[in-house]
């Protein structure tokens, strides 16, 4: 049975993407104590964490949940 | 050893845990169980991590290092090592009066309720100069040093409050407490930073663990013999 994703789904996952990237930046900001990490935190982490929640909250609204099933 | 970034860096782990889980099983937000892990992943979880990678990096930015990383900031640091009473910041620093790994920021903020962040948004600036519009040849406080941050600590110290020479004009206490008489450029504590004397300046070395131990007196011998034959 393949099960295709709702449109619901892959917002969830486009955010999901946004912030494991926004993570991975926020990680490589607190490991390295110079002026420029704040400005990696500030622009990858922040506004990718802001961006994602944003995302995922427009996605919630709009609904889109039905799913398809493809046997 | 937990630390609070230890423990932020665990709470990133997992949340990207579960970011893993939802973009390559997203249909586990079908199930109720899902809905609140996403919940969990893409809000509740990042939020928390914002605003706690936001206190690591105001508390990070305090340090000495950070701000002495930048080449511009070396000779100010290094003015905190002159072998010269007349230093002010070097006293300071020296004689543990502010705390080593913030000494910048001890003296280099207003003490007032949004002075933490005022600094730090003046700190953005720096960085925009330092890499992109260029460091200015001679470097100046955006407003005359405030007598409140040397206050802040001098202020009821006896050191300060019972010297006589506070006292040399009618009111003078009372200038300098309300601001009006500068502490450093009414030339008494004039000598700050004054990083262009630097290269003629003695510098100060903390003692070697070698050099600590020859200022311990050698226990004389006489005095060891009595010891050991004294009656008990």
């Amino acid at each position: 049975m393949n099960i295709q994703l709702s449109k619901l789904e892959k917002r969830i996952r486009f955010s999901a993407i946004l912030i494991f990237i926004a993570l991975v930046g926020t990680l490589g900001s607190l490991l390295v104590s110079h002026p420029l990490s704040f400005i990696e935190f500030a622009v990858v982490g922040v506004f990718l964490i802001i961006i994602a929640i944003i995302y995922y909250l427009i996605a919630l609204v709009r609904g889109g949940g039905s799913v398809v099933e493809k046997k | 050893m937990i630390t609070p970034l230890s423990i932020l860096i665990g709470l990133i782990a997992v949340t990207a845990v579960i970011d893993l889980i939802l973009i390559y099983r997203p249909a586990v937000t079908r199930e109720q169980g899902g809905k609140v892990l996403a919940f969990a992943g893409i809000v509740l979880l990042p939020s928390l991590i914002g605003f706690s990678a936001l206190q690591t990096h105001m508390e990070d930015s305090k340090k000495t290092e950070f701000c002495l990383s930048c080449h511009v900031m070396e000779k100010y640091g290094k003015s905190l090592n002159v072998d010269d009473k007349e230093y002010i910041p070097a006293v300071h620093f020296q004689n543990h009066r502010i705390p080593h790994d913030m000494a910048c920021f001890t003296c280099h903020t207003e003490y007032t309720m949004y002075g933490d962040y005022a600094a730090k948004l003046r700190g953005l600036r720096h960085i925009y100069y330092q890499y992109i519009g260029g460091v200015p040849d001679s470097i100046k406080l955006y407003s005359p040093y405030n007598n409140r941050e040397c206050l802040h600590c001098h202020e009821g110290a006896r050191s300060f409050e019972e010297k006589p020479i506070h006292y040399q004009t009618a009111g003078m206490m009372d200038s300098i407490k309300g601001n009006k008489l500068s502490c450093m450029t009414s030339g008494c504590h004039d000598v700050i930073h004054n990083v262009k004397d630097l290269a003629k300046a003695d510098m100060w070395k903390p003692l070697t663990p070698a050099q600590r131990a020859a200022l311990v007196p050698k226990p004389d011998t006489a005095t060891s013999s009595t010891d050991t034959t004294s009656p008990r």
